[in-house]
């Protein structure tokens, strides 16, 4: 098991270069002057010297070869993990974090990710802020949608062909056939416009006025009310889609010989349902799990954009515009560490429920 | 043993007194797009207190479904009992199964009758240990708490013969061997001391040798218990070892050449789903059968003693007792004339018994991998040093159990798998040394016929497609009229209507389905066919007559087969040569003391242990193995039965 976990981490390392180039192609590709761009969003219309702008370029290193470039984007990411700035010189990543966690008090462990190019910020500064909002929605709405889905596709596949069954198959396509943009806005026009309901706020994700000085649960229930209808609109797609997944999982499982066995066997209804039939359907819906995870965090753009939030769809979305090359090679780094991260939990998971699963152990 | 029925008119037994489960004219009607499919039509029979009662038939013809009947497992949606009615006497008084409300049948259902399946690879749910199976079925029927339900699981495993069964309570099912399965399914039925232990063909996905050793079990077990048991078979000489008493069922469609009228239309009475044909004791059925069906079913199953030159079908049985004749099943020599039979023999081949191909040293071996970098660690030893000469125009037969290595030999002389050792001479060329490119147009000459005709075609091509394929591949035939010409001329080559060839392979029977398989691998017109246990997924009527179509295109193309099976009279049957393979893992148990050390230290892979032409083999084996194998073989002959069983019961 263990080996199996570090030969997969070990497989993420070229997979990261592989996305993370991929990445900087596509952006050398579009052919976009950040430089320009910038000056351009900044000065609205105003002149600026050619002079300056050459210096910005060198700043940026954007007068060095392409190779460069990315690798001092990327050298960004993996070096502060890697190498020690200090005077000891070069050691193993986990020992100098031990060592100087241990033995500089005055130093903390910083990671340097540079500056982003449109305000000059720390990457790490913009990240922090924007990422757990991000992370929270996502995680909310995966298991919401799961955990309604579940039930759901259990109550579809034993019901099959049911009119409880048709009424459940009709509104999930049709959830699933709304576009988010709408669902949002929708939402908000009836829950928190005023036209007609005002249960809910119209933006953010907290309140502006006197957060800071809200205790602990205060804040947890500030942040859950404001976060209600972007929760929601996140889960309809994914929910509807793992509901569909439950229930051909859940229909393939029932028609095996070993559910026959269980009936056979002398078990109500029920506990063949809940005790044999469900953890084998199970299985094929976890590995969703994994796959779910990057589309979910893809479709936080457009709900924190309805929604007024600032995660990461909205500072991707600005970086992207410019293009604010650290920025972006930060954030797909990120999205794909998530996505490799969850598909490996899934696979783990695979092997959790599935006893026939096994990840290389030996006979 | 008194007989628990007796003969109103021939094939309908009549119900005596109270016995243990009686089924009166049950009908169970499937509901399918194309209309109500009668799958059991009007049975009528009866199990008593401890005995034991065989249903034999091909299927369709219902004898599984009146399993299911019993037990009401059909889904709702797929089909019903319609008519009819299943009287269980279990605790003295009669409940009418048919008509309970199925939410009640769970009291019955493991707790007074039990049931296994065909299929142990897939009866047990993979994700729970098989003690948690066993267990849960004692704690679903009794007020044992899970302490007492693990500690009698133990006994049961004991009971039904596993070894360390602390062990294996902790294992899951993938853990076990398909015969180990199939113990534990037993031990899982006989959790709740049922009355009744329906066996819906517990054997026929089962070794040979595995499938001796639960017969025997059964038996045993029924006879120590005194326990019913409804036993479910395809195979007559599976139905011999275990019951003393036998129902014959056919499907109705089978009989509408018998029934059908001088003016070619169906008369009234063959329009009839899955009933009984036949019903007498064991030896009755086989000395003395009445019906054509049962006798074409007798003589259809090659037997070791079977001379014949081609093999009667059921159809056969049934076309002479139309016209008045009376054909002997039991007859080793008899000869049917059939259409399409060939005319010419391979010995007149040019080149017949010219070594056709060569094995030198063959080892086959995969890879154990482990660690980070996947190194191997062990090598799965499949083939295991095998030399072997195939003569053109012959027919080499081999068999041995599951897991000796004999799919994987099949594979490698056509390189499909690539030996880590040996070569592979075809005509004097070692195939081993040929690039990929190289052995392309080498392929056409060397073809393969699977296993199972549902799998291996392809759904969404036509038959015309499927045929028509390999001939594009390897050029033949000048343009696509001369290649449809030909796919028309192998259509019915192989026994099938050429007005087929526009239809999709869902539309065929397994049967049929072979029978395209072998057109298309006749289609690139190869000299050499791997049989990979070809025939070994058909009904035994079917079985006869793709081996009979196989043995006509040896005769008039002079093709040389590798014919793998694990069915040791098929295997008698058709070969020239017979090569029996095996491995020191599989052979360990035979020896003892330090004879059996040394083949566990010697861990040799699957190699051949003998070899042999047929009679001699069968004859005289020589090999352990060999005798270990020929013993298990059933007989299909009421003396032979009545023997074994006598020293069985001592």
């Amino acid at each position: 098991m263990w080996q199996y976990i570090i030969r997969r981490l070990l497989l993420m390392v070229p997979t990261f270069f592989g996305i993370t180039f991929a990445c900087f192609l596509v952006l050398r590709m579009a052919d976009v002057d950040p430089v320009a761009t910038q000056m351009e969003m900044g000065l609205q219309g105003g002149q600026v010297s050619q002079e300056a702008m050459e210096h910005l370029r060198k700043l940026y290193h954007l007068d060095r070869p392409w190779y460069e470039q990315y690798a001092r984007l990327v050298g960004r990411l993996t070096v502060p993990l890697c190498m020690d700035y200090s005077e000891e010189g070069i050691s193993v990543a986990g020992w100098r974090l031990f060592s100087r966690m241990a033995c500089d008090e005055g130093a903390r462990l910083t990671l340097d990710l540079g500056t982003s190019w449109r305000d000059g910020r720390p990457i790490v500064e913009i990240v922090g802020e924007a990422l757990p909002i991000t992370v929270l929605l996502a995680t909310l709405s995966l298991l919401i949608a799961y955990f309604i889905a579940i039930p759901l596709g259990i109550y579809s596949a034993v019901r099959q062909y049911t009119v409880g069954d048709q009424i459940t198959t009709v509104i999930v396509f049709m959830l699933y056939s709304l576009p988010r943009f709408w669902i949002g806005t929708m939402l908000l026009i009836f829950f928190a416009g005023g036209h007609y309901l005002e249960w809910f706020p119209l933006q953010g994700w907290h309140s502006f006025e006197g957060f800071d000085e809200m205790s602990l649960g205060e804040r947890i229930s500030d942040v859950a009310w404001h976060i209600v209808l972007p929760v929601v609109t996140l889960t309809f797609n994914a929910f509807a889609a793992l509901s569909r997944y439950m229930r051909t999982g859940m229909l393939e499982v029932i028609r095996q010989d070993y559910i026959r066995t269980a009936r056979a066997k002398g078990l109500s209804e029920h506990m063949v349902v809940f005790k044999h039939a469900l953890r084998n359907s199970l299985i094929p819906i976890i590995t969703m799990l994994g796959l779910l995870l990057p589309f979910v965090v893809s479709g936080s753009v457009v709900v924190e954009f309805i929604f007024g939030i600032r995660g990461m769809g909205g500072v991707a979305l600005e970086a992207i515009r410019l293009p604010d090359y650290p920025l972006v090679i930060t954030i797909v780094a990120f999205v794909s560490l998530l996505t490799m991260v969850g598909i490996l939990l899934s696979d783990i998971m695979y092997g959790v429920v599935d006893p026939r699963i096994s990840y290389g152990k030996e006979q | 043993m008194s007989q628990p029925g007796t003969f109103i008119h021939p094939g309908v037994p009549r119900i005596d007194g109270e016995p243990l489960l009686s089924i009166d004219d049950l009908q169970t009607y499937f509901h399918t797009d194309e209309g109500e499919v009668k799958a059991v039509d009007g049975v009528t029979l009866a199990v008593e207190e401890g005995k034991t009662l065989g249903i034999v038939g091909e299927s369709g013809s219902g004898k599984s479904v009146t399993a299911f009947s019993i037990m009401r497992l059909i889904p709702e949606e797929q089909g019903r009992i319609v008519g009819g009615h299943i009287t269980w006497r279990g605790k003295g008084e009669a409940v009418g199964l048919e008509s309970i409300p199925i939410e009640q049948m769970p009291r019955y259902r493991g707790a007074e009758i039990a049931m296994i399946f065909q299929e142990p690879m897939t009866s047990l749910n993979p994700v729970f240990k098989c003690g948690w199976q066993i267990a849960e079925a004692i704690t679903q029927h009794t007020d044992a708490g899970w302490d007492e339900a693990r500690r009698r699981a133990i006994e049961l495993l004991t009971e039904v013969g596993i070894d360390k069964p602390e062990k294996r309570m902790n294992q899951y099912p993938h853990e076990l061997s398909g015969g180990m399965k199939q113990r534990v399914m037993i031990a899982m039925a006989l959790a709740c001391d049922p009355r009744l232990l329906i066996c819906d063909e517990p054997t026929t996905a089962l070794d040979v040798t595995i499938q001796q050793q639960i017969l025997d079990l059964i038996g045993k077990l029924q006879r120590e218990r005194n326990m019913a048991v409804l036993f479910i078979t395809h195979d007559l000489g599976v139905v011999a070892e275990i019951t003393d008493f036998v129902v014959v069922m056919c499907p109705g469609e089978t009989l509408r050449l018998l029934d059908s009228g001088d003016d070619g239309k169906d008369s009234a009475g063959f329009d009839r789903g899955g009933h009984i044909v036949e019903f007498g004791s064991v030896t009755d059925i086989f000395n003395n059968p009445q019906h054509p069906y049962t006798k074409g079913l007798i003589a259809c199953r090659p037997t070791l003693k079977t001379c014949s030159k081609r093999l009667p079908t059921i159809s056969d049985f049934i076309q002479a007792e139309k016209q008045g004749m009376t054909l002997d099943p039991t007859d080793p020599y008899l000869e049917i004339d059939y259409p399409g039979r060939a005319t010419v023999s391979r010995e007149e081949m040019r080149g017949f018994g010219e070594p056709l191909i060569e094995l030198k040293g063959i080892r086959t071996w995969f890879p154990i991998q482990s660690g980070i970098w996947q190194r191997a660690i062990d090598w799965d030893r499949a083939v295991d040093d095998v030399d072997l000469t195939i003569p053109r125009g012959r027919t080499v037969g081999l068999v041995g159990e599951s897991g000796c290595g004999k799919t994987t030999l099949g594979r490698t002389i056509l390189q499909l798998v690539r030996p880590r050792e040996g070569q592979v001479f075809f005509e004097g060329r070692d195939l081993t040394t040929l690039s990929r490119k190289e052995l392309r147009p080498l392929r056409r000459r060397l073809q393969i016929i699977f296993q199972d005709p549902y799998s291996s075609l392809n759904p969404r091509l036509t038959v015309e497609d499927t045929l028509v394929e390999p001939m594009t591949l390897h050029g033949l035939y000048e343009n696509t009229q001369g290649r449809r010409d030909r796919a028309v001329w192998l259509m019915e080559r192989v026994g099938l209507k050429a007005d087929h060839l526009y239809r999709y392979p869902h539309e065929f029977s397994g049967g049929q389905r072979q029978r395209i398989c072998i057109a298309r691998t006749l289609a690139s017109e190869p000299e050499f066919i791997v049989c990979d246990e070809s025939v070994s997924a058909l009904d035994v009527s079917i079985q006869a007559e793709v081996i009979n179509l196989l043995l006509d295109l040896q005769d008039e193309m002079g093709l040389t087969y590798l014919f793998i099976t694990h069915d040791l009279s098929v295997v008698k049957y058709v070969s020239d040569v017979v090569v029996v393979m095996s491995s020191s893992r599989v052979m360990a148990d035979l020896y003892e003391g330090e004879e059996r050390e040394r083949i566990v230290q010697e861990a040799r892979g699957g190699h051949i242990v003998e070899m042999k032409p047929p009679d001699e083999l069968y004859r005289n084996p020589e090999h352990p193995y060999t005798r270990k194998l020929l013993a298990a073989i059933p007989a299909g002959d009421p003396q032979q039965i009545r023997r074994r069983r006598k020293a069985a019961e001592a």
